[in-house]
């Protein structure tokens, strides 16, 4: 061994209290690295198809990236792994915070944990060592109370990966939440920890995790720090978050607005877009910055509300997404009704992006008359009514009256209730995150066909074309390639444990240069290729074996522009997302009727052969 | 003629100001604008570059006008800039 992994996984049965070290060969990390990557390899090993989501034969991995915990900057990240209980697919959810760094120096490089307690527990690992203990007297805690509690009777600096009421009550937007704020949203694995009464796992670790070549990882961490004094952009990022262009977004198409039915300049105005800019918050509310383990960028921010309606004192900075999602497509210009809906999620362990999105489908509802006021709890869930925002997502959270449905996702709400399936936007069940198509037209295939639908942080082109000017951008011909390229380059990069701001410094194979300095590999360009496509193929096949078909995956047609938008920078749009896909599935090796990926294909990646036995006998 | 061009946030913050009288030949079309703004801010290398490779919007009250527009006098422009939280 020579540096970035341990070596080990923790492996813990909650239905026998048994917890088992096991160890993993080199060749595990060299061809899946760690993260969601050794994730993936692991879960298509020990799970079966066809189990409950929210069963005991649902396995929950927390497993840091490959350089995580080695001090190489950005790359304070964690993954959670489990079969998701909104898609019924692959779940893959990324954080970052100090959780994933603690895990490492306790010893190991994934925690998975399968069966389920009969009564609520916590797991607690402390320098490779793993105890499971009662969490009865936690039941119930939110992710700030329940922090400080879990701190109190381990470990004053312990970390925590830990559900709230929200996972508790197995809602299916229920996130996995560290240091207090930080989530493992997306997919559904706050409920599957809900489901085997796990409250938390909580780790302290004072090991060093080697690093082959730290001379050359420092040179890496200089060129960094260079780049970030030359970079106007990376203060800005630092100085606003990802909410420095949270106005330019509301109104230049890339914001969905009015459940993505709406136009951003004419629904919510140059002074809704202002409202909610990063920029405009900041001088008011911003008490102190917060960033992730060694992350020189450290684009979080505490925020404080002096004298406020929902909230007084400390919260955070909502993140982009979240603005999004509680501002522009709910046409909500109430910047503190935002922080309010935020605190909320937080609180409770809930993922912002799809508790916002179903909320957009409630309105939409609403409007159209398919919900009435009496079913929504007596709210006037009008467009941009900031009160009955923040009152449904307490309902949500609290699981009170329709809250109890909406917790559920907009897509399981429409199918419970029986009506309002016409204005869901959502692929598989999951709703699509606050980047729209119509501006940066690869989103529809990422949406649409990463493992997890509906992520705006897997690869893709989607972000690169909303840089890029009309009408180059829409012709799907030729987009096959570096469609590949890019989404295998970011299968490298998460799996690693960087996050995805890094490439903001403009630093070249960033990923690639340390992962060569921290393991001492010879990592070059087609092993970012070839490992980024088996790490693919890998999550991808895992929702083959449950029996899904390309089929299966639906984009919303109003998300690529059918029909197109009358008005604003997208007026007019159509995006033909069958042929993006047809040139993706080409350059990756997928039919496009099975999805299943070639033999000589998989071959070549290697590592995959009880995949190859699953797929063609 | 003379335009007033309003720099939408965060493009305010990297230009250092909100708002600007420019005065242009007549018949000057928004890519003009742009090459006299990527001068007038040549100290400011991402953002010179962005007017460069007109990685804006331009919006003239609720409408959005292409980049070769030809402008005119009196106008108030306001200059978005083109990103997102990921890819600014
Ligand atoms: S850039 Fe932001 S999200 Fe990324 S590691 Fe740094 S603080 Fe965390």
């Amino acid at each position: 061994m020579k540096g970035g992994y341990v070596g080990k996984i923790l492996v813990v049965d909650l239905s026998n209290n048994s917890t088992e070290v096991q160890e993993l060969p080199e060749e595990m990390y060299r061809n899946f690295l760690g993260g969601y990557g050794l994730g993936a390899r692991i879960l298509y090993s020990m799970m079966k198809p066809g189990i409950d989501p929210l069963g005991p034969d649902n396995i929950i991995g927390f497993v840091p990236g490959l350089l995580t915990g080695t001090g190489a900057p950005f790359t304070g990240r964690y993954m959670v792994v489990c079969k998701s209980p909104v898609t019924g697919g692959w779940n893959d959810a990324n954080s970052g915070g100090f959780f994933g760094p603690e895990l490492k120096k306790a010893g190991f490089d994934g925690v998975f944990i399968k069966g389920a307690a009969k009564e609520p527990v916590y797991l607690w690992i402390h320098d490779g060592k793993a105890e499971i203990r009662s969490a009865k007297h936690l039941w119930g805690l939110d992710s700030e109370a329940g922090r400080e509690a879990l701190r109190k009777e381990t470990d004053p600096e312990a970390q925590e990966a830990m559900i709230g009421p929200a996972g508790e009550a197995l809602s299916y937007m229920a996130a996995v939440m560290n240091d207090k704020h930080r989530a493992a949203g997306r997919g559904g694995a706050g409920a599957v920890m809900g489901s085997k009464k796990l409250k938390a796992v909580v780790v302290r670790g004072t090991d060093e995790v080697p690093v082959a070549y730290p001379e050359r990882l420092k040179e890496v961490q200089r060129a960094l720090s260079a780049a970030m004094k030359n970079s106007d952009l990376a203060k800005l990022f630092h100085e606003h978050g990802t909410g420095a262009f949270n106005g330019p977004s509301a109104l230049s198409g890339d914001t969905p607005v009015k459940n993505w039915a709406g136009v951003g300049i004419i629904d919510f105005g140059e002074d809704g877009a202002n409202a909610i800019a990063g920029p405009t918050l900041d001088p008011k509310y911003k008490v102190k910055p917060y960033g992730c383990a060694n992350c020189p960028l450290v684009c979080g921010a505490h925020y404080e509300v002096k004298d406020g309606k929902w909230i007084k004192g400390m919260t955070e900075r909502p993140e982009y997404e979240t603005a999004a999602s509680f501002g522009t497509l709910l046409l909500n210009k109430d910047a503190e009704a935002i922080f309010a809906c935020n605190d909320i999620c937080n609180r409770y362990g809930l993922d912002t992006i799809s508790t916002g999105m179903t909320i957009a489908w409630a309105m939409e509802c609403y409007e159209k008359g398919i919900l009435t006021k009496e079913e929504l709890n007596g709210l006037d869930l009008k467009w941009g009514n900031a009160e009955a925002i923040v009152e449904l997502t307490k309902a949500i959270a609290e699981q009170k009256g329709i809250g109890k449905v909406l917790a559920k996702g907009s897509a399981k709400a429409a199918d419970e209730l029986g009506k309002g399936h016409e204005c869901l936007i959502t692929v598989k069940g999951i709703e699509l995150p606050m980047h729209d198509p119509r501006l940066s037209p690869g989103y529809a295939r990422t949406y649409q066909f990463d493992p997890t639908p509906g992520r705006h942080v897997k690869g893709g082109l989607g972000g690169m074309q909303l840089l890029m000017p009309s009408p180059a951008k829409y012709i799907p011909e030729g987009t096959g390639f570096l469609d590949v390229l890019l989404t295998t380059g970011s299968e490298v990069e998460s799996s690693a444990g960087l996050c995805m701001f890094s490439g903001f410094l403009g630093m070249q194979n960033l990923a690639q240069r340390l992962i060569e300095a921290v393991t001492g590999w010879n990592f070059k360009g087609q092993d970012v290729l070839r490992t980024g496509a088996r790490i693919l193929n890998m999550r991808h096949v895992f929702n083959l074996r449950e029996g899904f078909t390309p089929k299966d995956f639906v984009i919303p047609p109003r998300a690529i522009g059918v029909p197109p938008l009358q008005a604003g920078p997208t007026a007019g749009i159509t995006i033909n997302a069958q042929r993006l896909a047809e040139n993706f599935f080409h350059f990756i090796g997928w039919d496009m009727e099975t999805g299943k990926p070639s033999k000589y294909s998989l071959e070549h990646l290697g590592s995959m052969d009880d995949v190859i036995k699953d797929l063609y006998g | 003629m003379k335009i007033q061009v309003k720099f939408f946030v965060p493009l305010n913050i990297q230009v250092g100001t909100n708002q600007l009288e420019i005065e242009l030949p007549d018949g000057a079309t928004g890519r003009d604008l742009l090459r006299y703004l990527a001068d007038r801010f040549s100290e400011n290398q991402s953002v010179r570059r962005r007017f460069l490779g007109g990685r804006v919007l331009f919006l003239v009250g609720k409408e959005f006008i292409s980049l070769d527009s030809p402008l005119q006098d009196q106008m108030t422009l306001v200059i978005l800039p083109q990103g997102s939280c990921c890819h600014p």
